[in-house]
């Protein structure tokens, strides 16, 4: 069964909303197993997101130009003594893509009554 | 690092090198070198951390065991767009969703058989544990890679089949009345996907009265 085109899976609206929040944090750039490990964290999950999982997603997103990736300079990771990172941004297409996933969950979290308040 | 570390990271790396097999060389490239730095990254933070060896293992073959079958969706898809326009007979829908099905199990028979190696099961002592182990582990995985490689290499992938799904279905020896006749049918299957021409009807000719 194909999803409705421009929509987003839940493991997608979690990769955006992570790299965008570490982009407020200060680092726009991210590696597979870092958005692993802070999906897992922000998540409070027992496991990682699976190999084929995780980088099945993050392909398929840059292919729909909701993230963006480039190599490492292997020079840089080659002085840190491990392997090359392949890291990715979040674009605006991306945060546009979150914003409108979103936005019905705003809508209803907006016309859920509250409990206990007084209505006029 | 911790034997059983060594082996899950190398088990992973195995898998990426098996299923990015024959794709273009910058795809392949990609995919290896992105798992390796995964791998890579979970082990230094592991150690940094001071976590278990054992359940820094685990962890890695947990996350290969769930994304198989989402590397699989991924390989056919990467498969299909550097081959659009020339699919061949045995490259059908339907062909690779029964492949994708008899993989499965054959690799699930596999983590059981890494299980067994691990530790899991009760055994009288641990020769037998690693000679039931590896024979577990073997089989199933000689027939997978069987199973991949009969579209390529028709003779070396069916053979291989033919050895491990026979294998695997007498190690099963207890229930050989369910694993015979599904080692039977991994066969037919492996045959029509080699295209040799001892499948009862060939591929592309009627089929016989």
């Amino acid at each position: 069964m194909r999803r409705k085109a421009g929509s987003l899976v839940p493991l997608e609206i979690s990769i955006l909303d992570t790299g965008i929040e570490l982009a407020v944090r200060g680092a726009p750039y991210f590696h597979g197993f870092l958005i692993a490990k802070e999906i897992k964290e922000s998540e409070d999950a027992r496991l990682l997101t699976a190999h084929g999982t995780l980088y099945k997603a993050l392909d398929r997103m840059q292919k729909a130009g909701l993230l963006e990736s480039e190599w490492e300079d292997p020079l840089a990771a080659a002085a840190d003594g491990r392997p090359r990172r392949r890291l990715y941004r979040v674009t605006v297409a991306g945060a546009t893509a979150l914003a409108k996933a979103r936005a019905p969950e705003r809508v209803g979290a907006t016309l859920k009554p509250e409990t206990g308040s007084a209505t006029p | 690092m911790n034997a059983a570390l060594t082996l899950t990271v190398g088990m992973a790396r195995s898998w990426v090198t098996l299923y990015t097999l024959r794709l273009p060389l910058e795809i392949r490239e990609s995919r290896r070198s992105e798992i390796d730095s995964d791998l890579w990254e979970q082990q230094w933070l592991a150690a940094r951390r001071g976590d278990p060896a054992l359940g820094t293992a685990i962890e890695v073959l947990s996350r290969m065991l769930l994304g198989i079958f989402d590397d699989l969706i991924w390989r056919l898809e990467a498969g299909v767009s550097v081959t659009k326009g020339q699919i061949s007979v045995n490259d059908t829908w339907p062909m690779r969703i029964g492949f994708i099905a008899l993989m499965v199990p054959l690799l699930l028979l596999v983590a059981n058989g890494l299980g067994m190696v691990l530790g899991s099961g009760e055994f009288d002592n641990f020769q037998e544990q690693i000679l039931w182990g590896l024979s577990f582990l073997v089989a199933p995985l000689v027939t997978a890679v069987g199973l991949w490689l009969c579209r390529t290499r028709p003779k070396l992938g069916l053979g291989l089949v033919v050895g491990g799904a026979l294998t695997t279905a007498l190690l099963m020896f207890w229930m050989a009345f369910i694993t015979v006749p599904l080692a039977v049918v991994v066969i037919a299957f492996a045959i029509k996907r080699s295209g040799l021409a001892i499948w009862p009807f060939r591929p592309g000719t009627p089929r016989a009265a």
